[in-house]
């Protein structure tokens, strides 16, 4: 490729990159800023730095410790439940191959496309009495990613040798420990796959726990970002900060799990 | 025999049934519901046969909703397929900046709608946003608007958000699929006096059609159930200017007409059905005759 091109395509992506960047950085430097000097939502680096002071503002008034707590309580619960049944599932949805795993693997299928009818699942939780409930908010987790999941550790099942189980049967292993013990460790890359892709999902849900746990002692951090925009819309210092709080943990998961969740989208997706 | 012994129901049904309990039942109770008339505390007296359809297509505020939600949806679908298909060509370049535009590209589909949505009221903001700043400052000042209160644009600005955020999924998907063709095929063509375009037109468009397929499905799904988004970004207004099926189903539910809400839950998935399945006929190549 020609010189002049070559770097006419690198300015090209630096443009772009921008495009992406500057929310981004918007959003970072403002919440290092004073009140006053924020509300200006411009670019500049902060003349007054108020780090502290806002992140421990947030802190407190939006009542991130109790919202943060509740939200990593749902999403390590949910995640930690989505992987065991989900692999489980796919596990006897591939190998078994009887017209009862065939008619399953259909209706999967079909639910990959449905949307959830939040009404009726409303009804359905308060019939139950689980309507601001953890459980009740951890099983609809479990129930709408259930779907993709499981047909994302199909997919991957395919690429496990059948040899391997027939030969540790003939070794005398049992049903649950030939699971356990010899085909879930293989699995290790597509469940580190499925935990980011569902820690993503229910980490940055909105919409279940604004049906669902719509109570401020059982509030998300989700639900707090906005709640407390609603209160504090000319704070945008604090709303900033608040941001970068609701966003740090899946930031860091990201950047530790980069690799896999590109890897479990596209296994996912591209095969389908 | 021993698939049977090893490959147990006991493993499938713990899973199976939170989704059939929990997403499936709801799902197929709704084609009843959104026939009777559902009140505030979820009890019905009487079948209405399609009051509720009526009812949504009288009330003015529900039409807006569905020409919003097919706005929306067109728009994100077009953008976000066709910009991810541009940035996947382009970042399959080998540059410099390659690695880095491509984490860029992915880096807000990992973020919350909620956050997105509330770091562009800022950039939107009419005086002193970030967009409107740029545009003066650039001389461009009869662009400016009011981006999210102006009732013609107020569509495009919220779906520009979304295409901002999930463009970089598109990318991805793209990507994994140009990534598998091999670099004989187009050399090959390339040898054979094919144009740059032809080898796109010819070699590489027929092979990633599959992934076509899925981005424009995925993307017609996420764009018709839209609602996060377009709640924190404007909560439907103003007035109904932004209303979506989504932020009208939930109106109708914090109003306590749950008859009607389950009625538009119910078109929505009718949409989804349609929409899916001619993209299917029509892109899907092992449905085509």
């Amino acid at each position: 490729m020609q010189g002049w091109r070559k770097i006419l395509l690198e300015v090209v992506s630096l443009l772009i990159s921008c495009v992406i960047a500057i929310p981004i950085y918007l959003v970072i430097v403002n919440s290092f800023k004073t009140g006053a000097e924020a509300s200006d939502l411009g670019l500049s680096l902060p003349t007054k730095w108020s780090i502290w002071n806002n992140y421990t503002d947030v802190f407190v008034s939006a009542k991130i410790p109790q919202a943060l707590w509740n939200t990593t309580i749902l999403t390590v619960v949910s995640v930690f439940f989505i992987i065991i049944f989900c692999s489980l599932s796919a596990y006897f949805i591939q190998r078994r191959e009887n017209r009862v795993s065939k008619l399953i693997q259909t209706i999967i299928i079909a639910g990959l496309i449905l949307p959830s009818s939040i009404i009726t699942t409303y009804m359905l939780m308060f019939d139950l009495n689980l309507v601001r409930t953890y459980l009740g908010v951890i099983l609809l987790y479990i129930a709408g990613n259930y779907a993709f999941l499981t047909y994302v550790y199909i997919g991957f099942f395919h690429s496990i040798p059948r040899e391997l189980d027939e030969a540790a049967i003939i070794d005398g292993v049992r049903p649950y420990g030939l699971f356990w013990r010899i085909i879930f460790p293989l699995l290790k890359p597509v469940s580190a796959s499925v935990l980011i892709i569902a820690f993503m999902s229910v980490w940055n849900d909105f919409t279940t726990p604004f049906y669902f746990l719509n109570t401020a002692s059982r509030f998300t951090l989700s639900l707090t970002v906005y709640f407390f925009f609603g209160q504090h819309s000319s704070d945008w210092n604090l709303v900033f900060a608040d941001i970068i709080i609701v966003s740090l943990p899946v930031v860091i998961l990201y950047l530790f799990l980069q690799r896999y969740i590109v890897e479990g989208l596209t296994a996912g997706a591209v095969k389908s | 025999m021993l698939k049977r012994q090893y490959y147990r129901y006991s493993m499938l049904a713990p899973g199976f049934c939170i989704f059939l309990v929990f997403f499936v039942w709801p799902a197929v109770s709704n084609f009843f519901y959104a026939f009777t008339n559902l009140d505030a505390t979820f009890k019905y007296t009487r079948l209405v046969g399609f009051d509720n359809f009526i009812s949504i297509f009288e009330d003015s505020g529900s039409s807006i909703a569905f020409k919003n939600t097919f706005i929306f949806t067109v728009v994100t679908t077009i953008s976000k397929v066709g910009l991810g298909f541009l940035l996947a060509n382009f970042v399959n370049i080998k540059l410099r900046s390659t690695n880095f535009l491509r984490s860029a590209l992915f880096f807000p589909v990992i973020l919350s709608p909620i956050a997105v949505a509330l770091a562009f009221t800022a950039i939107f903001h009419p005086s002193r946003g970030f967009l409107n700043v740029l545009l003066q400052s650039v001389h461009l000042d009869f662009l400016m608007q009011h981006w999210l209160t102006n009732r013609h644009i107020i569509m495009y600005s919220i779906s520009f958000v979304e295409t901002w955020k999930w463009t970089g999924l598109t990318v991805i998907l793209f990507l994994a699929a140009l990534q598998t063709i091999p670099k004989e095929l187009t050399e090959a063509a390339k040898i054979d006096g094919a144009t740059s375009w032809e080898q796109k037109r010819h070699i590489i468009f027929p092979l990633i059609l599959p992934v076509v397929n899925t981005n424009i499905i995925i993307s017609l799904i996420g764009g018709l159930k839209v609602f996060d988004i377009v709640y924190a970004l404007t909560g439907g207004g103003p007035g109904n200017a932004s209303n979506v099926i989504n932020t009208m189903v939930y109106k109708s539910f914090s109003q306590g007409r749950n008859g009607e809400a389950t009625a538009a839950s119910l078109l929505l998935f009718v949409f989804i059905l349609v929409l899916v399945s001619i993209t299917n006929k029509y892109l899907n190549k092992d449905n085509r005759g």
